[in-house]
């Protein structure tokens, strides 16, 4: 099995597109990090800061590496989960559009234990790129703008929290972003499952995700009762690492719920493709 | 009951006969001799922040005050140092304002003036009403009142300490902020939730190692903080 991924890592590693992702956040990050070390602190002196100044002595450097960090986690919404599906669509899809699906699967494997190599891969990946952003943001961040506490917004209310627990609540944080970029990766694998063409999984999981994520977010009774089990409704989990108090029944919640659909999805991509029928 | 009201008038009167000071200008001027023989000080200072929507842990910074008004706060972490009741110099309130003595009343069974501080500038619509409560034997400021717009008002309660044995100077300062108006009205809601303000709540701010007259360099309050 492990030669089986490792066979699997090695296909994927080959492939061009799947550094993408890796040269999209190699960019954009050391990018976006020159624009505001050069903007100086004021950024974080938006909001709630400059309106506390009025009555308060703000001192402290809050323009930090961790503020930085959790700032480029905001793109977990959208972005990445664009970089995730560029491979996890293309892991079926693209052996199906290569024609290589019978060659491969004329080795004495079962087909479970194929498409588990590939999806073992593709949450490898979904992990190697948040392990990207985290290393790049916090270690450029960290090393540009300095350290400090770090000021967290959530709903309108500031919270800081001091500098000796931020390694610990990023290393949560990451963790967090890690399953829910996970059940994205999934979703793509499971269209990816059902085409032989890469595109249609990349813009079917992107539909649907930003669908939901309007949906979770939308201040409307009427989807509340189904809020509670859309994975999207916890896609910025990992804001809960940034907690004064860590309400560990609400991560927990959000765990149970991103596990479950990851679970649900690869059980759907593993009988549609024990069922299908391979014809490329 | 007109009885009643003619004694604490006498009371209220006689009070202010047997008081050391005859208006609010001679109290405030005794208050400031005292603090003229700080030139400087610079004090460790624990804060502890009890605010709606603010959750921020214990700060402790390192102050610097010169007079007339030069402050400064030095910090490693991020501290939030209300600017009311830290900075407010007792010698350069008539500077600011014009007061008035209300009278004399009792604070935690200590007597004090009460004087009602009326703004020589009036910048906004709104007028400002202050009042401060001075000990009546050690003339120190026990408490400050005040109502910074029409929604929002602010009372500041001071504890002070014999420092050197020579100054009386405060080692605890509790600051209440309190809004009037109830987050659910819509003139609140039209703000966005970032931009509004803490609103009610409480910071207590604990003096510690006071060092006064030492002469520190004045580079201290041109300094840029360090990244």
């Amino acid at each position: 099995m492990l030669s089986l991924i490792y066979f699997e890592l090695f296909k994927t590693f080959s492939k061009w597109r799947t550094y993408i992702g890796f040269i999209t956040v190699g960019i954009i990050i050391p990018l976006i990090l020159y624009v505001v070390h050069l903007s100086g602190s004021n950024f974080a002196d938006e909001g709630p800061i400059r309106s506390m100044k009025k009555e308060f002595f703000i001192v402290g450097n809050l323009a930090n590496g961790w503020f930085f960090a959790q700032l480029i986690m905001l793109s977990l919404w959208v972005h990445i989960p664009f970089l995730i599906t560029l491979v996890a669509g293309d892991q079926l899809a693209g052996e199906a559009t290569s024609g290589t699906f019978r060659f491969s699967l004329i080795r004495p494997i079962s087909r479970s234990k194929f498409l588990f190599s590939k999806y073992i891969t593709t949450l490898i990946y979904t992990a190697l790129l948040v392990f990207a952003i985290a290393l790049l943001s916090l270690g450029l961040g960290l090393y540009i703008l300095g350290s400090g506490d770090l000021i967290a917004f959530d709903e309108g209310s500031i919270t800081i929290l001091s500098e000796e627990l931020l390694f610990n609540r990023f290393i949560l944080a990451y963790l967090l972003a890690t399953i829910s970029m996970s059940v994205v990766a999934t979703l793509a694998f499971l269209f990816s499952s059902f085409v032989e063409n890469a595109i249609g999984p990349i813009i079917a999981t992107m539909a649907i995700l930003v669908c939901l994520l309007v949906i979770s977010n939308l201040p409307v009774e009427y989807f509340n009762n189904y809020k509670p089990y859309l994975f999207t409704t916890y896609q910025n989990a990992w804001s809960f690492a940034f907690n004064d108090v860590l309400d560990w029944d609400k991560i927990t919640k959000a765990i149970s719920v991103q596990v479950s659909t990851i679970i649900l999805f690869y059980i759907l991509s593993l009988t549609i493709f024990l069922k299908k029928d391979i014809l490329s | 009951m007109k009885k009643f009201y003619f004694f604490i008038c006498l009371g209220f009167y006689l009070q202010l006969l047997n008081a050391q000071f005859k208006t609010a200008e001679q109290i405030i001027e005794a208050v400031g001799k005292k603090y003229e023989l700080i030139d400087d000080y610079i004090a460790n200072i624990e804060a502890a922040v009890d605010m709606d929507r603010v959750k921020v842990p214990k700060m402790n910074v390192k102050i610097y005050f010169r007079k007339p008004d030069k402050f400064h706060v030095e910090s490693k972490n991020f501290a939030m140092i209300p600017k009311e009741g830290v900075t407010l110099n007792p010698a350069e309130i008539l500077k600011n304002f014009n007061a008035q003595l209300i009278g004399v009343v009792e604070i935690n069974s200590r007597k004090v003036y009460k004087l009602k501080l009326n703004p020589k500038v009036i910048q906004k619509q709104f007028v400002p009403e202050s009042y401060v409560y001075i000990d009546f034997e050690y003339l120190y400021l026990v408490k400050l009142e005040s109502s910074q717009s029409e929604t929002r008002s602010i009372d500041i309660n001071f504890q002070h300490t014999f420092v050197d044995n020579k100054y009386y100077l405060p080692e605890k300062i509790i600051l209440k902020f309190e809004n009037k108006i109830p987050d659910n009205l819509p003139d609140n809601t039209q703000r966005p939730n970032q931009q509004r303000i803490p609103r009610a709540g409480n910071v207590t701010i604990l003096y510690k190692n006071y060092q006064i007259n030492s002469g520190f360099p004045d580079s201290v309050f041109t300094q840029k903080e360090k990244p």
